[in-house]
């Protein structure tokens, strides 16, 4: 647990509506975190700086600058570099998986969700990449 | 859980899906627009990008919503687009059909999840239903006029009652929209001589075998009966003399779209056989043409709610149930004032006089055995629901118009109210009434008079959303119920409408004249019953009048 980083804040980066309410219901109501939505990669790395969320739970197919555009971004800068980054996607095939996960995310959440489970998901991913 | 319990979130979480649900019709829409517009813009590479983003956020949130049905038939859709846009080739005939096939599946699909939940008792609100049918894929007419502005304002006053127009100067220029957008009709003023009709005739031809199931219909300035009779042999649907009647026209197409249009016959199938009612419900889903409408109910005491939200044509009732017996259930809903005419059929695994006979007595007005053929089970179904049909509508529907009577409009005006303040919704009513309507009928005579009349109930039905209530009050005066709607939404859609309206262009002999209406707008909860509703939208109308016509007026409160 000496690694063991709290996970508390989580930023959601979904350009879709639909999707952003129902994880906001699932991550803050039955997840208890706390949670900053953004609607574009452009927007979310404008709010890390602010926000330092302890994860970022990023959408794939974004508008513009996509999902693994912006986990680039976000490796490049040393003010956030080391911010976990979980991706959310309709592929899920094994190698797709293995490419996310070399892009350097920890994990990934598939498409569709249950809304009822995507917290303890998360939770999963985030203590297994703790080592737990 | 963190906060809350969970059956607080799984409350929300509820609410949230029928808030989904609600706005899928909308999504619908917009993917059915892109895909007509991939059609009509050869395969324009940032439609078809669009389309596969459409279909890929619906399959996406679909199930997340716990509507797995709509997430797998888009993913279907969206996985064929995503390889067509990795081949980079524009596709071929099969699979334009193919992803036609796949769109309406899904369209099928989202129109059941968006209705299966409004039978619920929590409130819907769909502030999104879309005020066009959903079905604008159906009412494609193409024209083909070498004149660009006659083409034009054809294609614009057709436009008004809901048609989805394109027009073309040639049948070379239509001819990629010819085979793919199957429409329904295609107009067409060929010009043709004496001696040169068998030009008429090519044509026909040429389009008959682009587009085999839409009919032709001939514009023509000629109305002998030669140019008639080769109209005929060219496989002509109708032959219209310049200038074109609009009305008749419109009686036209209504007639051809009203084929593949039709209301689905709604059946309501009450059985504890949860097994049996799927049986038979599917055997009526799959009967051609998408006829049937089913709801299934196990339980039989819960019937009330769903009787009134799906409003059934038809009732097919289990004689043996558990804890009721089906002739019991027969008179509860024979005691109900609304559906003392819905024909109601028992269903039996035994025949014999007797039993049937005791159906009749309790209230049926049928008896089919559950192991009836599937074709007869439909033949009998479907006559049934016709004949109560026609019945009925002599009963509740203007002669004229095909609107609901003035009876049957201020009873639905009660019945909606009671619901809307039920569920703490809301509902506009809308007074329409026709401006100088006198002056129309001492001019050009009451059939023209009632053209009008015709015209206008038309671009009403055609305007509006099937679940608003339209009716006919009485001589030139219209009353609309829009559910879900507040003053000035239903302000802007009626004022559209006033716009439409406005510019049709009606015909009397070689003179064209135009029509306006004015209007009164009062809503539900403001004025909190439906006598107050009426007058004061009635007060509305006639300041409207009052203030110069043509115009659409919201009553204020305060002014009561």
């Amino acid at each position: 647990m000496i690694a063991g980083k709290m996970l508390e804040k989580i930023l959601l980066v979904e350009d879709e509506v639909d999707i952003q309410i129902i994880v906001q219901i699932a991550l803050e109501r039955i997840g208890g975190f706390k949670l900053k939505v953004c609607s574009s990669g452009k927007e979310a790395l404008l709010a890390i700086p602010d926000y330092m969320p302890d994860l970022v739970l990023l959408d794939v197919m974004l508008p513009e600058m996509d999902g693994p555009t912006t986990l680039k971004q976000i490796r490049a800068n040393p003010l956030m570099a080391d911010i976990r980054v979980i991706f959310m996607t309709a592929k899920v095939q094994p190698q797709e998986i293995s490419q996310y996960i070399k892009l350097g995310a920890i994990g990934v959440i598939s498409k569709p969700f249950d809304p009822m489970m995507i917290a303890a998901n998360i939770k999963n991913i985030w203590r297994e990449c703790n080592g737990e | 859980m963190a906060n809350d319990s969970e059956l607080e979130i799984a409350a929300e979480l509820k609410l949230l899906r029928k808030a989904y649900a609600g706005r899928l019709p909308g999504r619908m829409d917009e993917i059915n627009n892109c895909w007509l517009e991939l059609l009509c813009n050869n395969w324009r590479m940032d439609y078809l990008a669009n389309l596969h983003m459409l279909a890929h956020k619906l399959a996406g949130s679909g199930a997340t919503y716990g509507y797995t049905q709509v997430s797998d038939s888009a993913k279907t859709l969206e996985q064929k687009l995503e390889s067509l846009i990795s081949s980079g080739m524009t596709p071929d005939n099969s699979q334009i059909h193919e992803l036609d096939r796949n769109i309406r599946n899904l369209h099928k699909i989202i129109q059941n999840t968006y209705r299966a939940n409004q039978f619920d008792d929590t409130i819907l609100n769909s502030p999104e239903t879309p005020y066009l049918s959903l079905d604008t894929q159906f009412r494609t007419i193409i024209i083909i006029e070498p004149d660009p502005e006659e083409a034009q304002s054809l294609a614009q006053q057709i436009g008004y009652f809901g048609y989805e127009v394109h027009t073309f100067k040639d049948i070379e220029e239509a001819s990629f929209l010819l085979e793919q957008s199957r429409p329904v009709a295609i107009i067409t003023d060929i010009i043709f001589s004496d001696d040169d009709m068998s030009g008429m005739q090519m044509a026909a031809q040429v389009i008959k075998n682009k587009a085999q199931d839409s009919k032709l219909i001939f514009l023509s300035s000629r109305s002998d009966i030669a140019a008639r009779l080769h109209a005929v042999r060219a496989d002509g649907h109708a032959f219209l003399t310049k200038p074109v009647d609009i009305t008749s026209l419109i009686d036209h197409l209504d007639q051809l779209t009203g084929t593949r249009y039709k209301e689905p016959y709604r059946v309501m199938i009450i059985d504890d056989d949860v097994e049996v009612a799927n049986a038979i419900a599917v055997t009526l889903r799959t009967a051609p043409n998408d006829l049937f409408e089913t709801l299934i109910l196990t339980n039989p005491l819960k019937i009330l709610a769903p009787l009134t939200e799906f409003n059934p044509d038809l009732i097919l009732l289990d004689m043996y149930m558990p804890r009721v017996k089906g002739q019991e259930i027969a008179k509860i809903i024979r005691q109900l004032d609304a559906f003392v005419t819905v024909p109601i059929v028992f269903l039996s695994g035994e025949s014999g006089e007797a039993r049937e006979l005791e159906a009749v007595t309790s209230g049926g007005d049928d008896f089919l055995n559950k192991r009836v053929p599937a074709n007869h089970l439909i033949d009998s179904i479907k006559a049934r629901i016709d004949r109560s049909r026609s019945v009925r509508s002599l009963m509740v529907r203007d002669g004229l118009t095909g609107l609901l009577n003035h009876t049957k409009t201020k009873e639905q005006l009660d019945i909606e109210v009671a619901r809307t303040r039920r569920r703490s919704g809301i509902l506009s009513m809308a007074m329409i009434d026709i401006d100088h309507f006198k002056l129309v009928n001492d001019t050009y005579g009451h059939p023209t008079g009632d053209r009008v009349l015709k015209s206008l109930s038309r671009l009403l039905q055609q305007r509006l959303r099937r679940t608003d209530i339209i009716g006919r009050f009485g001589g030139e005066e219209f009353a609309v119920i829009l559910l879900d709607t507040d003053a000035q939404e239903a302000f802007k859609v009626i004022n559209d409408i006033r716009e439409g309206f406005a510019q049709i262009h009606h015909q009397f002999q070689d003179h064209e004249f135009s029509v306006t209406f004015s209007c009164g707008i009062a809503s539900f909860p403001e004025f909190d019953d439906a006598s107050s509703l009426n007058d004061a939208a009635d007060k509305a109308l006639y300041e409207a009048k009052d203030d110069g016509r043509n115009r659409v007026r919201i009553a204020e409160k305060y002014l009561f």
